[in-house]
C-alpha cells in the first residue's frame, strides 16, 4: 500500500531533510503515515512527484526506478 | 551517602552546576531550570568545591558545569580536580571573562566542552541541552509554529522540540503527535504555547526520545551547600489544547473585547472545502484580518496570508476614500493561466483560496464554496464583550 508515495517521501527526506518532508506534507496535504496507508493512485503519485520536484528542484522520476 | 540527599526518579538526569552567587547571579542554573520539565533535568547548584565533589562521588550525575569567574579560586580548582580525576564525567566550562589561563586549562582535558565570552551564554546553554538530549532529528527554520504542530500531529512524531525565535527559547514535548507540555520558563503550559504561537518565523529543532513531562524529584541538599532544585509541577494540558495536541481555541483581546476563534472548526472547514474542489484547489488558508496570521489551511502559504490581509485592508481603505460602498463578503482576482484567487471576508477572519484549472470552477466557487466558507467562518468566530 502506498509504496511509491512512501518512496517519494523517503527521497524527499533523504535529500531535503525534515524541512523537505514537512513541505511535502503541506503541499500534498497527506502525511507520511497517511501516504503509507493509501493506494498508489495515479493522480496521487503525479501530485506527489510534482510537489517533490518543486521542493527538491529536480525531477525525481529517475530516483523512483 | 548523605541520607538527606534523595535520588530523583530514574529517568531524570542530574546536572551539577558550580557557580558563584557573586558573579552575574547563578545564570546557568537558572537558564537550565527553565528546561527541567521538558528535558527531565534536576539542576543542583553549589558554590563550594567540597560540596560539588561530595555530590559527584555520592550520586549519579549526568554532567557537571562550571562557571569560572577567576583564574584562582574554587571554580578553577574544581576544573583541575574534575579534569584529572573524573575523565568520564562530561564537563562543561564557561569562561565568561575569557581568562587565558582557564582556556588553556580547560583545553587540556578531552572530556571538557569549553565556551568563553559572556555574550555566548545562550550558545553554551544550547550546547548543554543538546548533549543531554537524545539524537537530534533535524532543524526547520522560518516556519509558523501552528503549521509545524499540525504537521507533527499528522505524522504522530514523538520527542521534544526546541523552539526559538529572535533570542527567545521554549520547548515542547510531543508523544505520538500529541502535545504533552509546553515550557517557557516560568509560564504555564497554556500561556507558553499561546506565547510561542505568536512568535514569527520560529526555528524548531526536533529531538527523538523521552518526552513525558515527569515531575523531577526534590533534593534536600541545603546542608551540603547545594541549593535544592525547584519542584517541577506537572504541566497541565490547558483547556484550550485538546489531548490530540491541536490548539482548539485562540483568544484575541482587542480594545476590551475578546474574539474567540475555534481553530478546530476552521480545520474542518479546510477539509470540507478541499473535498469540494479536489482537482482545482491549489492552496487555502484561513487567516486573521488584523495581522495575516494563518490559523488553518491546506498547502498553507503564510506569506500570501500576510499579503492578502494587507491588500484587503488597503482595498477597504480605498473604497472608503472613494466614497464607494464598503467591501462585501468576498473579492476575486483573475490571474494568469486561468487561476483565480478568492478572498472571503468575515470580520476578524478571512479565507483565501487559490483555484486553478478551468473557469467552470468559478460557478462552484461563488455559488457553493462561498456559502460554505462564510458559514464556517461565522461559526468559528465569536466575540465576548466584557460583562
Amino acid at each position: 500500500m502506498g509504496k511509491t508515495l512512501a518512496r517519494i517521501y523517503q527521497i524527499v527526506e533523504e535529500k531535503g531533510g525534515l524541512p523537505g518532508r514537512m513541505k511535502l506534507a503541506q503541499k500534498t496535504g497527506i502525511s507520511l503515515q497517511q501516504a503509507a496507508a493509501m493506494r498508489d493512485r495515479a493522480e496521487l503519485v503525479k501530485r506527489f512527484k510534482k510537489a517533490a520536484g518543486e521542493i527538491l528542484e529536480t525531477d525525481i522520476n529517475h530516483l523512483l526506478r | 551517602m548523605d541520607p538527606r540527599i534523595k535520588n530523583p526518579p530514574a529517568a531524570t538526569r542530574t546536572v551539577l552546576v558550580h557557580e558563584s552567587p557573586n558573579q552575574l547571579g547563578m545564570r546557568i542554573a537558572a537558564e537550565l531550570r527553565r528546561f527541567s520539565g521538558s528535558h527531565r533535568l534536576e539542576v543542583l547548584t553549589t558554590s563550594r568545591m567540597e560540596a560539588a565533589l561530595h555530590v559527584i562521588r555520592s550520586r549519579s550525575i549526568a554532567m557537571a558545569v562550571i562557571d569560572v569567574g577567576r583564574e584562582s579560586g574554587e571554580a578553577a580548582s574544581l576544573l583541575r580536580s574534575l579534569g584529572r580525576t573524573f575523565p568520564s564525567l562530561p564537563l562543561f566550562v564557561f569562561n565568561g571573562f575569557m581568562m587565558p589561563g582557564i582556556a588553556e586549562k580547560a583545553k587540556e582535558y578531552d572530556h571538557v566542552r569549553y565556551c568563553e565570552d559572556s555574550g555566548e551564554l545562550n550558545r553554551f546553554i544550547s550546547l548543554i541541552l543538546e548533549s543531554l538530549a537524545p539524537k537530534k532529528r533535524g532543524m526547520i527554520e522560518g516556519i509558523l509554529l501552528t503549521n509545524f504542530l499540525h504537521w507533527l500531529n499528522s505524522e504522530k512524531l514523538s520527542g521534544w522540540v526546541m523552539v526559538s525565535s529572535g533570542g527567545r527559547r521554549g520547548s515542547l514535548s510531543m508523544k505520538d503527535g500529541r502535545l504533552v507540555a509546553a515550557d517557557l520558563g516560568n509560564a504555564s503550559s497554556s500561556t507558553a504555547l499561546a506565547e510561542m504561537s505568536a512568535w514569527e518565523k520560529v526555528t524548531v529543532e526536533i529531538h527523538e526520545g523521552a518526552s513525558e513531562n515527569g515531575a523531577a524529584g526534590e533534593a534536600t541538599l541545603a546542608a551540603s551547600g547545594i541549593a535544592a532544585s525547584p519542584r517541577v509541577e506537572d504541566s497541565p494540558i490547558p483547556a484550550s489544547v485538546r489531548p490530540g495536541g491541536n490548539i482548539e481555541e485562540l483568544r484575541l483581546t482587542r480594545m476590551g473585547t475578546t474574539v474567540v476563534v475555534r481553530i478546530d472548526k476552521l480545520k474542518m472547514a479546510a477539509e470540507v472545502i478541499r473535498d469540494m474542489l479536489p482537482d482545482s484547489l491549489q492552496c487555502m488558508d484561513v487567516f486573521l484580518s488584523s495581522d495575516g496570521r494563518s490559523l488553518a489551511g491546506w498547502n498553507s502559504h503564510p506569506l500570501a496570508c500576510s499579503a492578502f490581509a494587507v491588500i484587503s485592508s488597503s482595498l477597504q481603505q480605498a473604497l472608503t476614500m472613494s466614497g464607494f460602498p464598503r467591501l462585501g463578503k468576498y473579492y476575486l482576482l483573475d490571474l494568469m493561466n486561468g487561476q483565480v484567487v478568492m478572498i472571503v471576508l468575515c470580520g476578524e477572519l478571512q479565507m483565501g483560496m487559490l483555484v486553478g484549472g478551468k473557469k467552470e470552477h468559478l460557478g462552484l466557487l461563488t455559488n457553493v464554496v462561498l456559502a460554505k466558507a462564510l458559514k464556517f467562518l461565522s461559526e468559528s468566530c465569536r466575540i465576548e464583550h466584557p460583562s
